[in-house]
C-alpha cells in the first residue's frame, strides 16, 4: 500500500475513532443515567448541521479577512464552530429529556421520531438560511486552507482538511471518561440509572441527573457527528448521520455499558470503515491482484465484517451483558 | 360502583364520559390520542409557517389539508403510496404488542424488495414474487426473534446490526451474484424495473391506475392480524407477554415461541411490504441496490412513524399511513402557492412534528383523567397500577 493511500486510511481512522468513541459516550452518559437514547442520530445531524452552517456564514460574513484564510483564524473559526455544535447538542437533548422525565413518554419511540425531526428541521434551517432549497451543506469550503503541504507523502494525507474540533473530541473524550469513572457525579449517575428510588432515598435528585445525563450525552453525540461530517472528505454533506448514531448506540451496547471497553470497540469498528475505503480504492488501480470480481474485492464486504463479526460477539457473551436496570423506564417519585 | 355509572348517576357529564371511554377502552383512547397528535401538529407546522412567511400562512394551512382530496390522481397516488406503509406500520405495531421494537424492519423491506423483483425479473408472477418477499422478509424477523429468545439479545441492536448486514449482502450480491439482464444498462447501481406481470394487477378505478389489487390484499392482512390478536388465544398470549412476562411464564406461556414467532410475522409482513413498494402498476419505483451511498431504505422508518400515529392498532394503521401520504401529496402545491416560501420539505416537518407528538399521547391520556380527577372526586387507580406493573419489568 503506498504512502498516500495509507495516509489516508490513518485520516479515516483518526476522524472515525474519535467520532464513535464520543458518540458511544454520549448514549453511555444518557443510559447510565436511565434514559434510552435513539435520538443519537438526531444530535448528530443537529449538531454536525449546526457547526457547518456556522463555518458556511463564517465564509460569508467575514470574506476574506484573516479568520478564513489563514490556519490559525480558522483555529477559532473552528473552535466556536464545535461549542456551537456542543449547544446545538443540548438544546435538542431537551426534546428527548423533557418529554421521557416530565412527561413519561416511551422513551425510544420519542427518539425514534426526533431522528426523522433532526433532519426535517435542519432542511428547514438550510433553506431559510441559505436560501436555497437543497438537502446538501457544502462541508469542504475551507479544505484549501486547511491543506497541509510539508513535502512527506504520508503526512499530507494524514493530516490535511483534519480541523481543531478532532482536538477538542481527544479532550471531550479524556474529561468524560474521567467524570464517568473518577467523579462523585459519575458514580451518581450510574446510580440513578440501576436504582433510582435507592438513589433518591439518600438525597439524589433523579429528575435533575437524568436532565444532565442526557444533554451530556446529546452534546458529545453532536460533536461526534461534527467531528466526523467536517472532516469528512465529500464535498457536500447530505444532511445525514449515514446510520452512525444507531452504530454508536451498538458500539456502547457491545462495549457492555463500560467507558474503556468502549474504546476498544470503537477502534474495531473505526478500522475497519477506514480500511474499506482505501483498500478497496487500491483493488481498482491494482487488476493484477485478480480480486475486483471476488467477494473479497467488495467494498461492501469490509463494511459488513464488523456487523457481523459484532453480532457473532454478542451472541457468544449474551451471559455477561449488563443494560442499567432502570433503563428506560420513568422515574415516579410515588412509586418509592 | 365503577366510573361510568357513577356518573351517570350525577346527571349527564360529557366530560366523565368521555374520560370513562378514555380509560376503559384502549382503541378509543388510541383514537383520541391520534386526533389530538395530529392537530397539535398541524398548529406547530401553522407556527413555523408563520414565522417562515405570515402572508402565506392561512392558504398554506389550506392547501396542506385539502390538496390530498383535490383530484382523484393525486387521492389515488396518496392511496396506493399508503398500502405499503400500511403494512410496514402492522410489522412494527405487531411487534410491540409483546414489547419488542422490530427496529429490523428497514432491512426485512430491503431484502424483501430485492428477492422479489430478482424473482419477477426471473419470469414468476406477481403473487409468486410477493410471497418470495414475505418469506425472505420472514427469515430476516427470525434471526432478531431468535437471538432475542435463545440468547437474550437485545432485539434493536440484533435489528440494526441485521439490517446492515443484510443492507451489504444485496450490494455484494447486486455486484457479483445478478446476471446483469437485471441490471438497468444506462445506471448499473439500479435493478430492472419489474416487468409488467410481476406487478400488482391494477383495480382499474378511473383516475386511479395506481391503486392496485395490493390494497385489498393490505386491508385482508389487517384484518387477519386484528383478529389474531384479539380474538386467538396466540394473541392473547402475545398481548399477555407484552404486559406482564412474568405472568405470563407462570401461567404456562412459551415465551421462546411467542418471541421468535412475533418478530417472524413481523418481518413477513415487512417483505410484503417491500414487494409491494417496487410493483405497483404505473412506473414502479427502481430498486438501488448499490452500497456506495451507504443509506438504508427509509421506507421502514416509515413504518415506525405509521405505528406511532397509530398507536399500535392494526386498524389505525390504516388511517395514519393515508394520513402521512395525504400530507406529503400536497408537497409540491404547497411550493406554487407560497412563490416558494415553503419549500418541498415542508410536509416532511409536518409530519415529523405530528410523530413526535404523536409519541407524547400516553401523557395526553393522563391529562385528560387528570382532569377527570378533579371533576369526579374518584382517583384515576389504573396509573399506579400501570407503573407498578412497569417496574416489575
Amino acid at each position: 500500500m503506498s504512502a498516500s493511500s495509507f495516509g489516508s486510511f490513518v485520516k479515516y481512522l483518526i476522524m472515525y475513532i474519535i467520532g464513535f468513541t464520543l458518540g458511544s459516550y454520549g448514549g453511555l452518559f444518557s443510559e447510565s443515567a436511565g434514559i434510552i437514547n435513539i435520538a443519537l442520530e438526531g444530535s448528530m445531524v443537529f449538531g454536525a448541521f449546526a457547526g457547518i452552517i456556522f463555518l458556511q456564514g463564517m465564509n460569508t460574513w467575514v470574506a476574506g479577512s484573516w479568520l478564513v484564510t489563514t490556519i490559525g483564524g480558522l483555529l477559532i473559526v473552528y473552535l466556536l464552530a464545535s461549542i456551537i455544535a456542543i449547544i446545538a447538542g443540548l438544546l435538542f437533548s431537551y426534546l428527548l429529556s423533557f418529554v421521557s422525565i416530565k412527561l413519561k413518554a416511551d422513551q425510544t419511540v420519542v427518539g425514534t421520531a426526533l431522528n426523522s425531526l433532526a433532519v426535517a428541521i435542519c432542511t428547514i434551517f438550510n433553506t431559510a438560511i441559505t436560501g436555497i432549497d437543497s438537502t446538501e451543506v457544502a462541508n469542504n469550503i475551507f479544505s484549501q486552507v486547511l491543506r497541509i503541504d510539508t513535502g512527506i507523502t504520508f503526512i499530507d494525507y494524514a493530516f490535511s482538511g483534519l480541523n481543531i474540533s478532532v482536538l477538542i473530541g481527544v479532550i471531550a473524550l479524556v474529561c468524560l471518561w474521567l467524570v464517568m469513572n473518577k467523579t462523585r457525579y459519575g458514580l451518581r449517575l450510574r446510580a440513578c440509572g440501576e436504582n433510582p428510588a435507592a438513589a433518591d432515598s439518600v438525597g439524589i435528585n433523579v429528575y435533575r441527573m437524568r436532565y444532565s445525563g442526557t444533554a451530556i450525552g446529546s452534546a458529545a453525540a453532536a460533536l461526534a457527528g461534527f467531528v466526523i461530517f467536517s472532516c469528512m472528505p465529500i464535498g457536500t454533506w447530505q444532511i445525514s448521520a449515514l446510520g452512525y448514531g444507531f452504530l454508536v448506540l451498538a458500539i456502547e451496547i457491545f462495549g457492555n455499558w463500560k467507558a474503556t471497553n468502549i474504546i476498544f470497540c470503537s477502534l474495531f469498528f473505526a478500522f475497519f470503515f477506514a480500511f474499506a475505503p482505501t483498500f478497496t480504492a487500491q483493488i481498482s488501480i491494482h487488476p493484477e491482484w485478480g480480486l475486483n470480481n471476488s467477494l473479497f474485492g467488495q467494498r461492501a464486504f469490509y463494511y459488513l465484517l464488523p456487523y457481523f463479526l459484532a453480532l457473532l460477539s454478542l451472541v457468544i457473551f449474551s451471559k455477561k451483558s449488563r443494560a442499567p436496570k432502570a433503563e428506560g423506564i420513568p422515574y415516579d417519585k410515588s412509586t418509592r | 360502583m365503577n366510573k361510568f355509572t357513577s356518573a351517570v348517576k350525577k346527571g349527564f357529564r360529557p366530560f366523565a364520559v368521555f374520560t370513562h371511554f378514555c380509560n376503559k377502552k384502549p382503541g378509543f383512547r388510541s383514537l383520541i390520542a391520534g386526533i389530538i397528535s395530529v392537530i397539535i401538529g398541524l398548529l406547530c407546522g401553522t407556527v413555523v409557517m408563520l414565522i417562515l412567511s405570515p402572508s402565506h400562512a392561512g392558504v398554506g394551512l389550506w392547501t396542506l389539508i385539502s390538496t390530498g382530496f383535490s383530484t382523484p390522481e393525486l387521492f389515488g397516488r396518496a392511496v396506493y403510496q399508503a398500502i405499503p406503509m400500511i403494512l410496514s406500520g402492522l410489522a412494527i405495531a405487531f411487534a410491540f404488542k409483546l414489547n419488542l421494537f422490530n427496529i429490523g424492519v428497514t432491512g426485512q423491506v430491503t431484502i424483501g424488495a430485492f428477492a422479489s423483483i430478482c424473482c419477477g425479473l426471473s419470469g414468476a408472477n406477481w403473487f409468486v414474487c410477493m410471497i418470495v418477499g414475505g418469506l425472505c422478509g420472514a427469515v430476516a424477523g427470525f434471526i432478531p426473534g431468535f437471538l432475542k429468545a435463545k440468547f437474550n439479545v437485545n432485539e434493536v441492536l440484533s435489528g440494526i446490526m441485521v439490517n446492515w448486514v443484510l443492507y451489504y449482502i444485496i450490494g455484494i450480491i447486486g455486484r457479483i451474484g445478478i446476471p446483469s439482464s437485471f441490471k438497468d444498462r444506462a445506471t448499473p447501481s439500479e435493478l430492472m424495473m419489474i416487468p409488467e406481470a410481476a406487478r400488482m394487477p391494477s383495480l382499474g378505478i378511473p383516475g386511479m391506475t395506481g391503486v392496485s389489487v395490493g390494497l385489498i390484499i393490505a386491508l385482508i392482512i389487517v384484518v387477519i392480524i386484528s383478529i389474531v390478536l384479539n380474538r386467538t388465544t396466540f394473541g392473547f398470549e402475545l398481548k399477555m407477554t407484552g404486559r406482564n412476562k412474568f405472568a405470563s411464564t407462570y401461567s404456562g406461556v412459551n415465551q421462546t415461541k411467542s418471541i421468535i414467532l412475533a418478530l417472524t410475522i413481523s418481518g413477513a409482513l415487512a417483505g410484503i411490504c417491500g414487494y409491494m413498494l417496487y410493483a405497483e402498476p404505473g412506473t414502479p419505483t427502481k430498486f438501488v441496490w448499490d452500497s456506495s451511498s451507504n443509506t438504508l431504505l427509509a421506507d421502514g422508518f416509515n413504518g415506525i412513524s405509521v405505528s406511532l400515529i397509530a398507536q399500535n392498532s392494526p386498524i389505525g394503521c390504516i388511517f395514519s399511513s393515508l394520513l402521512l401520504t395525504l400530507i406529503s401529496a400536497a408537497q409540491n402545491s404547497l411550493k406554487t402557492v407560497s412563490n416558494g416560501a415553503y419549500n418541498i420539505h415542508y410536509t416532511e416537518l409536518i409530519k415529523n412534528i405530528v410523530i413526535y407528538v404523536a409519541a407524547l399521547s400516553s401523557f395526553f391520556v393522563m391529562l385528560l383523567t387528570r382532569l377527570n380527577e378533579k371533576h369526579d372526586g374518584i382517583p384515576y387507580f389504573n396509573r399506579g397500577k400501570e407503573v407498578a406493573l412497569k417496574k416489575e419489568e
